[in-house]
């Protein structure tokens, strides 16, 4: 049962910390050290298994394959890089560490996933920790984000669990990846099940039109938690969304492809124009993260090994992208919890390096060549080109050009000459930030320049399809 | 014995009240409830399947469920009360600054 | 690989060498290192070139892989490397001809403070026209065909502090851009019908496809305009004649021997897709000739050593187009390589004439000169016979190939004007060199200062003059070393060399000859200023080039800036004011959406039990 190892590093190590800053609550960052080394030490052994024969384990109810590892180290970096930003910030508590493993946890539990009882639980473990840790500053608009999502999540696991009880019904099995074997029952109970399931899913992958908790909750929650909903949570629901439709209801794509496309179009436009009017800056990620939901989806419309993949290869300059902007968010922001973006006036004369992180992570948002959002553009274009899907592609045009306006908004302010913001004067590095920052610059360009890695990484891993009849 | 879309289509019910209570109340903990009502519908109709074809994952699931929830209402309900305790009003409608 | 990928790799070194150490290095060691480092690179292109010739006919290809682009999603795309006979011909004039102008280049701009600079570029033009050429499929292709776009304009703007060369330069780049995002089209249409870019896979498909059907004429016509514009064919050509800011030697071998032909590269590599596209292939033999005798007759007054030169690259330019389109493709071949070693010892002697003359360009302040500068004037000459087509050098054969075939394949208007313009270059092309090298001088203080270049300069432009005699002596080898290219895939029958009928020759040397005579009787014998008849109205239409450059400025750029200062003086913004018009449109689209966002939870629950309705309703009508 070596395989479940990261799972219980990450476990243990969450458990570790939260007696430890109970303990020791004078230690600092004592429980942010543990989290962080549970989280390398699962990322380098989830990496070791890299070599695995794809299998199911525990009874049929978990996959682990490359596509499972994948997840976890896309996870791991989304909750490491939240963690950083975090360092260092007593004002967000010190149950902060443990909560945000806790979450992580979750998200590495859906990229296993085989069955419905462990997508469920994926996605509590997900969240609830995410509830609480919206509102750790216990300010006004962080409890307005909490009872928010609070409410919204509970409304929205309740039609996901309900989708799930009717597929149960229509199929007598909550393995899904069973469910290609079982003759394709077309029968009202199986789609009714999938469509409820479908809403629990988008909910959390912030679809339109169930994306509407997004941007409040992105505006009210501390940044660190708001990187990982944008990073974390994105990859969580979008790789569990691609594994369910694409093998467990591999034979009736004719179906939910066609649904898919719709909803990725509207998510795609709504999202990147919403974006275009916004004045603060999380609130904008909120949007733009909603606009980039939609391409996600594109990759799964098509359903194609080709979509498959560039969904897959699309999450990781994403998530690099969020990491380049939430990170200089959290060191513009300070002690405050608010961004607008007049804050960013004159950054490009007074912190030219800093600037220069948040145009790369703008630009690969906007999806500029020679970043890593072009080419994951590039490829979801190609995806639904291959798979004669032009209004998707249209789609993806428009919403890119209707993101522009969006992302240039910010950029404009950097080079305003006027006057310096007085929270850019006051801005100070911080290690854990540069950290975070280098990172994402390295990784947005490297992928820009010289994506055949991740390629071939991505290729491997998004053949899931071994999984045929458990 | 009672036949199985007897009980599913009273889980259906329950859902169908749970959800439009949701939409319906304005106190937070009502909705909260009435959420959690759509969980319970949903454990019922996924015991009701489990009996029906005499496999225990249904019967596990609904545990879960269960447990599940009560994690949830412990979350939920001191959010709630924290919120509670900044405006001593529960009315949701309140709670909208975050817009636009 | 051969040696390919040093091939291209040397030239890329040196420019980031010269980058890196420009400042610390002495200044001459800039232009040494990257003639040494060229020179190289022409050894090697010749060492390669030897190799392919050792290959089976049927099998001369070396292609290679420098790394994987992107593997495993759809199709691949890989930094292939592709080397035919074809190429092989590019490669070599361009690491040939390209060693010998940046010799010269270490006279030429011995004085220039920014030397480092000028050779870094030059030598990253090098490294960008042999991506170019050397690419295995389409999309490297259009890389070197950015990158050599971006070289020219850095290299035509290179005397930044002139406003005149910022002007041309970014004229250059726009007409430019224009073919790039034609051939971005092009590619994309190939690409989503193919699934691959590489040439073997397109080609083969190809050769099984039912011609003239409108997908293929659709991208032929795309990807001839990306043609046009690098190769300045008529009505893109305004800006190769703009781009004579630059200095001498990037005219020499961006805008004479090399960048400008790679148009006629891309047609000739695509002639299996021309096939498909018969009417795109009469067009291409249309517009060639009909550049060809507008540019001549352009250049008939005008005043500038330079721009004379640039008129008479457009021309030839045309040439080659009209061989492309009547099929003749290894005529245009033929012809590029002749037009490079003559159209670069043209333009090297004129930057001899320039340099010894302290800068001046102007035809009315030359004169004379042949008593000072003995060498120039004798390469000059042979150059100049080359161009006019008199046997027996280089010019005559290629030209004589081109419009003999053109004759044969029954375009009897397109011969017509083929010939009518090979008088008319004889003519002005005499004309240019007498006025600069015979008669009096007409600015005494000038001819008095004026001296032979060094050798540094004089040795290549002699080696190009002699190879501007030779050059047509080449034709039946090129013949054969060509064949087997056009007889890989259909649609090249009519690729190798033909004779015209001995009429013709007989005509066009005919008309070569009367037209050196009307130069000499009107600049020699009655000694006619170089700026007779430009006041007349011909002359003014013919040294304004027809007005088609003030043209685009009235259909094109006057509407745009029209436009552009309304937004502006409306919404205070700058060029980009159109881009926020749009940009305005959508935000206050946004704004109105903006309420639906309501703050309140029911409304955002309501919203979601919408969306399941939908969804639920949807899915049930799948059942």
């Amino acid at each position: 049962m070596g395989y479940l190892i990261p799972e219980v590093l990450l476990a243990g190590g969450a458990l570790l910390a939260l007696l430890a800053v109970a303990m020791l609550p004078n230690a600092k960052n004592l429980g942010s050290w543990i989290v962080l080394l549970a989280m390398l030490a699962a990322g380098v052994d989830a990496a070791s298994m890299w070599g695995v024969t794809a299998k199911l384990i525990m009874s049929d109810t978990m996959a682990i394959d490359k596509y499972s590892i994948l997840v976890t180290e896309f996870v791991l970096l989304a909750g490491a890089s939240s963690l950083l930003l975090a360092w260092n910030a007593d004002r967000f508590g010190a149950e902060l560490p443990p909560l945000m493993a806790i979450s992580v946890l979750g998200m590495m539990t859906l990229g296993t996933a085989a069955n419905l009882m462990v997508v469920f639980v994926g996605i509590e473990l997900l969240s609830l920790p995410l509830y609480i840790l919206a509102a750790s500053t216990r300010t006004r608009a962080g409890g307005e984000a909490a009872l928010k999502y609070l409410l919204l999540g509970a409304f929205s696991s309740g039609i996901l669990l309900f989708g799930m009880a009717l597929l149960y019904g229509a199929t007598s099995s909550l393995t899904f990846v069973v469910y290609p074997a079982i003759t394709a029952a077309n029968t009202w109970l199986l789609w009714s099940g999938l469509g409820l399931v479908l809403v629990g899913i988008a909910f959390k992958l912030a679809i339109v039109p169930f994306h509407m908790w997004v941007p409040d909750v992105y505006e009210g929650s501390p940044t660190p938690v708001t990187h990982l909903m944008a990073f974390g949570t994105k990859v969580g629901a979008a790789i569990i969304l691609l594994r369910l439709l694409a093998f467990g209801f591999y034979g009736q794509d004719g179906s939910w492809g066609t649904l898919i496309g719709y909803l990725a179009v509207l998510t795609m436009i709504v999202g990147n124009l919403l974006a275009v009017p916004q004045l603060n800056l999380k609130r904008l990620l909120g949007y733009s993260g909603i606009g980039h939901a939609g391409f996600l989806l594109v990759g799964i419309a098509t359903h194609s090994v080709d979509g498959a993949n560039a969904m897959m290869f699309y999450l990781l300059p994403y998530g690099l992208a969020a990491m380049a902007v939430f990170g200089v968010l959290r060191l513009i922001e300070g002690q405050g919890d608010e961004v607008t973006l007049s804050d960013l006036r004159g950054m490009a004369y007074r912190r030219p390096w800093l600037a220069a992180v948040l145009i790369v992570g703008m630009l690969s948002f906007a999806g500029i060549p020679l970043t890593g959002g072009f080419v994951g553009k590039f490829f979801l274009l190609q995806a639904a080109l291959f798979a004669s899907q032009p209004g998707l592609a249209v789609g993806i045009v428009v919403g890119t050009l209707v993101g522009l306006f969006a992302y240039l908004r910010p950029l404009q302010m950097l080079f305003q000459r006027t006057e310096v913001s007085a929270k850019v004067q006051h801005l100070r590095w911080s290690v854990a930030g540069a950290v975070v920052l280098g990172v994402a610059v390295v990784g947005t360009i490297g992928i820009g320049v010289y994506p055949a890695p991740l390629v071939h990484i991505v290729s491997q891993s998004a053949n899931f399809y071994w999984l045929t009849g458990g | 014995m009672i036949s199985v879309q007897y009980v599913v289509a009273l889980a259906v019910l329950l859902f169908m009240i749970g959800a439009i209570g949701v939409l319906v109340r304005k106190n937070p903990l009502i909705m909260f409830m009435s959420a959690e009502m759509m969980w319970n519908a949903a454990a019922l109709a996924f015991i009701a399947f489990a009996r029906n074809y005499h496999d225990m994952s249904g019967q596990v699931m609904a545990f879960l469920i269960i447990g599940t929830a009560a994690a949830e209402v412990g979350i939920g309900l001191a959010i709630i009360v924290a919120v509670y305790h900044r405006r001593h009003r529960l009315d949701i409608d309140e709670v909208s600054k975050l817009k636009g | 690989m051969q040696g390919l990928t040093e091939i291209l790799l040397l030239p890329l070194f040196g420019a980031v060498t010269i980058g890196a150490f420009k400042s610390l290095a002495p200044k001459r060691y800039a232009g040494i290192w990257a003639s040494v480092l060229l020179v190289a690179s022409f050894v090697l292109a010749v060492l390669a070139d030897v190799h392919l010739a050792e290959l089976a006919a049927g099998h001369r290809v070396i292609s290679g892989t420098l790394f994987n682009w992107a593997t495993g999603f759809g199709p691949k795309i890989a930094w292939n490397i592709y080397l035919d006979p074809l190429s092989g011909i590019w490669l070599l004039v361009i690491t040939g001809v390209g060693a010998l102008i940046h010799i010269y280049s270490n006279g030429y701009m011995h004085d220039d403070p920014d030397r480092g600079r000028f050779f870094g570029y030059l030598n990253f033009f090098i490294f960008s026209m042999l991506l170019l050429v050397l690419a295995g499929n389409l999309l490297v292709l259009l890389i070197g065909w950015g990158l050599v776009g971006l070289a020219s304009y850095l290299l035509i703007g290179f005397w930044y502090q002139r406003p005149s060369a910022v002007q041309a330069a970014k004229k250059a780049f726009v007409m430019n851009t224009i073919g790039d995002v034609a051939i971005l089209i092009g590619l994309a249409l190939l690409y989503f019908r193919f699934h691959t870019v590489t040439y073997a896979g397109l080609f083969s498909t190809f050769a099984h496809a039912t011609p003239n059907t409108a997908y293929f004429e659709w991208t032929a016509v795309l990807l001839f305009i990306g043609a046009m514009a690098k190769s300045a064919q008529f009505p893109l050509n305004g800006w190769l004649v703009d781009a004579m800011e630059g200095p001498t030697p990037v005219s020499a071998l961006i805008h004479a021997a090399t960048m400008v032909t790679a148009g006629v590269y891309l047609m000739a590599r695509l002639y299996p897709l021309l096939r498909l596209a018969p009417d795109v292939a009469y067009a291409i033999a249309a517009i060639g000739a009909f550049t060809a005798i507008y540019a001549a007759s352009s250049a008939f007054f005008q005043q500038d050593i330079k721009k004379v030169l640039a008129y008479s690259t457009l021309s030839q330019l045309g040439y080659m187009f009209l061989a492309l389109g009547v099929g003749a493709y290894t005529a245009g071949v033929f012809h590029f390589m002749t037009h490079a070693f003559f159209k670069a010892c043209l333009f090297l002697a004129a930057g001899s004439v320039i340099h010894a003359l302290g800068g001046e360009q102007d035809l009315n302040q030359m004169g004379g000169l042949y008593k000072k500068m003995p060498w120039t004037t004798a390469s000059f000459l042979a150059a100049t016979l080359a161009i006019s087509g008199i046997p027996p050098f280089a010019g005559f054969y290629s030209k004589e190939a081109i419009l003999g075939q053109v004759f044969n394949s029954g375009h009897g208007l397109l011969w017509i004007v083929g010939v009518i313009t090979a008088g008319m270059t004889s003519f002005y092309m005499f004309r240019l060199f007498l006025l600069t090298f015979f008669g009096a001088p007409r600015n005494k203080k000038l001819y008095d200062h004026a001296h032979e270049a060094p050798a540094v300069m004089t040795v290549p432009v002699v080696i190009l003059g002699i190879l501007a005699v030779i050059g047509g002596f080449f034709g039946s080898w090129l013949n054969g070393w060509l064949a087997p290219v056009f007889r890989m895939y259909p649609g090249a029958s009519h690729a190798a060399l033909e004779a015209g009928p001995v009429f013709g020759t007989v005509i066009t040397v005919g008309l070569a000859v009367l037209a050196f005579f009307i130069a000499y009787w009107l600049y020699v014998l009655k000694r006619t200023a170089a700026k007779a008849g430009i006041s007349t109205w011909p002359g003014k239409w013919m040294l304004a080039a027809y007005g088609v450059d003030t043209g685009w400025r009235n259909v094109a750029i006057l509407p745009i800036q029209v436009v552009g200062t309304w937004f502006r003086d409306r919404i205070d913004q700058g060029i980009l004011a159109a881009v926020v018009g749009v940009a305005n449109g959508i935000w206050l689209w946004a704004e109105d959406l903006r309420p639906v966002q309501s703050g309140y939870v029911r409304r955002y629950g309501l919203s979601i039990m919408v969306g399941l309705g939908v969804i639920l309703a949807y899915c049930l009508t799948r059942v």
